[in-house]
């Protein structure tokens, strides 16, 4: 190796993070490097901190600090409408449109057995317990609108249904508005085709 | 349709290229190994935005470059389209743009007729179901819009599927796991069993008559379509191919869980080639069998012209492997193709002959990654 010991190991360790590849990890070290070292401690206390104090809010696995989310304590929010998401990043998209006042349940992923992910690794028994607390009237399934996202949401579909529970379906990732001739078509036929309304 | 212009950078063994073509038959010449397949390959990576051979995406990027990047004009449905493929072999980034727009599908995969002919191709009936499928799926999704997209998906849940069945994913959670991965495999599966019906029966009806135009006298061709469900599938509606393929799931769901993959469903279709009813896999003679598919390679380009479009026709290095029967049966196919891209080597024979019979319009001579036209 052309570099120290201890600089090929900080490239390698920023090399991990995902979108990173060996020529930005490098960039990335140089610019760290050249930082004034407080800085530098500070942004490495930043990261212990956060992982040793985030963790999963334990109504709705949202990421937060404390037991419950901010979201969950917000005692203005519309409890009879639950927002099911794949990814805690999916929450600040929603809220970012501020159109849906009701609270979240995070699966942190999708059913997909190839990668070892089933009901119980995303906690559906936690979301079912929950459900059966009686105040929910409407799920909406926001998994992503692929293979497994579907997958999940006529797992849950079908799961919910005879609770009485109302289940609708949205996607994100699908362009809105747009005028391509070309570009929207799959997604236009794929939605004319209206299979989003969801059956078990 | 037509290529008008391609530009070709780091794309294979080419560096930087500008080509200019017109309609009718062009004739790419060289040496072995100077880039000849990969100018064909450029062509229709340009339109569907992915290779005709079956490489990997990065093995198409010029050594030691970072990128490939394509733009080409091309003539489509009575006007120009501007179409541009770019690659990023490290971030594995396509960028796909037409007329200066970014789209999110495989370029103009779905409208744009081009029918491409390799050697491989010619041992179609020899081969094994799983290239045929290949066949099937590379060629319908030109035709259809949404079928690669559905194919995509459909293959996605086989391979869910069949890990859940494998690993016994439903012991701890009932039938509903399985269920999930059913219902979309009956959706997909159906719109492709459809789409496949479809295509290879227009296909079969015009190649059968090709392959006695061919032959007066000879065996009467069939191409048929074998899937697993017993069903007019042409006449049915979408909801009676998937109620059909939801019985047999539902039949088969035993054995499944027992043998632990997946058993029913398009994964396991085939194309079958009938000559006076006998298949020909296992009784026509090796000429016969590659006439067979000339005459399957005729009816594509034809069912392109019925839809009032003649299509591009891309052969590459099918003339050095044929005889001089079926070269000729070949050359008959160029009236239905409003442009012919072929490969030739430099030492190939019938050059001569076939500019005499021709009159070939634009030869290109190919030597390491740079194309000159021959006047
Ligand atoms: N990614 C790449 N970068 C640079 N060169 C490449 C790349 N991929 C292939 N090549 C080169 O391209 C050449 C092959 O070109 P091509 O397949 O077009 O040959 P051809 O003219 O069709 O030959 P033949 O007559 O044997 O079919 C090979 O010599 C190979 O070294
Ligand atoms: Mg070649
Ligand atoms: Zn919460």
């Amino acid at each position: 190796m052309l570099f120290s010991p201890a600089l090929t190991k900080l490239v390698e360790s920023l090399r991990r993070l995902p979108g990173i590849g060996p020529k930005t990890a490098l960039r990335l070290t140089f610019f760290i490097l050249s930082m004034r070292s407080g800085e530098v401690e500070e942004m490495a206390k930043a990261l212990v901190e956060a992982r040793q104090k985030v963790k999963q809010c334990s109504r709705c696995r949202n990421l937060t600090e404390e037991e419950l989310c901010p979201i969950c304590q917000d005692s203005r929010r519309d409890s009879a409408l639950l927002c099911i998401v794949q990814e805690p990043r999916d929450i600040l998209v929603i809220e970012k449109t501020g159109q849906f006042r009701g609270l979240y349940f995070v699966l942190h992923g999708a059913l997909s057995p190839v990668e070892g992910l089933g009901p119980d690794e995303l906690k559906i028994p936690l979301l079912l317990q929950r459900l059966k607390e009686g105040v929910i009237e409407e799920v909406i399934v926001a998994t992503n609108p692929n293979v497994e996202g579907d997958a999940t949401a006529y797992y849950l579909a079908g799961l919910l249904k005879p609770l009485g529970i109302r289940v609708t379906r949205i996607g994100f990732g699908l362009p809105v508005g747009g005028d391509l001739e070309y570009a929207d078509e799959l997604t236009m036929a794929r939605a004319l085709e209206a299979r989003r309304e969801i059956t078990s | 349709m037509f290529i008008k212009e391609l530009h070709l950078l780091n794309f294979r063994n080419y560096e930087r290229e500008e080509l200019q073509f017109e309609p009718g038959i062009c004739v790419i010449r060289g040496d072995n190994g100077q880039g000849k397949s990969n100018l064909l390959e450029a062509i229709y990576c340009l339109c569907f935005a992915r290779s005709f051979r079956n490489y990997k995406e990065n093995d198409l990027v010029r050594w030691d470059t970072p990128y490939y990047y394509l733009r080409g004009t091309i003539f489509l449905q009575q006007r120009f389209y501007k179409l541009e493929v770019g690659y990023e072999a490290q971030k594995k980034r396509k960028v796909i743009k037409i007329d200066g727009k970014v789209v999110k599908r495989a370029g103009l995969e779905g409208r744009c007729p081009l029918v491409c002919f390799v050697p491989e191709d010619l041992e179609l009936i020899r081969r094994g179901p799983e290239e045929r499928r290949r066949f099937l799926d590379r060629e319908i999704s030109q035709l259809y819009p949404l079928y690669g997209d559905w194919l995509s998906r459909y293959n996605r849940v086989v391979y869910q599927k069949n890990r859940a069945l494998k690993e016994n994913w439903h012991s701890a959670h009932s039938g509903e796991f399985l269920k999930v991965w059913n219902k979309q495999l009956i959706y997909f599966g159906s719109r492709i069993i459809k789409q496949r019906a479809h295509a290879v029966a227009a296909w079969g009806k015009l190649a059968a008559r090709n392959y006695s135009l061919l032959f007066n006298k000879g065996p009467r061709l069939q191409i048929k379509y074998v899937t697993f469900l017993n069903k007019d599938l042409l006449a049915a509606q979408p909801e009676e191919i998937e109620a059909a393929f939801k019985a047999r799931l539902a039949a088969a769901a035993a054995e499944e869980l027992q043998r632990g993959f997946s058993l029913v469903g398009p994964h396991r279709d085939d194309l079958s080639f009938l000559l006076d009813e006998r298949e020909a896999r296992r009784y026509a003679s090796h000429g016969q069998q590659r006439s067979a598919v000339i005459a399957l390679k005729a009816a594509q380009l034809q069912h392109y012209n019925q839809q009032k479009e003649k299509p591009v026709f891309i052969l590459d290095d099918v003339f050095s492997e044929l005889d001089a029967q079926r070269r000729q049966e070949c050359f008959n196919l160029f009236k239905d193709a409003g442009q012919v891209f072929l490969t030739m080597t430099k030492k190939e024979a019938g050059f001569a002959t076939f500019r005499q019979q021709f009159a070939v319009p634009s030869v290109f001579h190919v030597q390491r990654g740079r194309a000159r036209r021959e006047e």
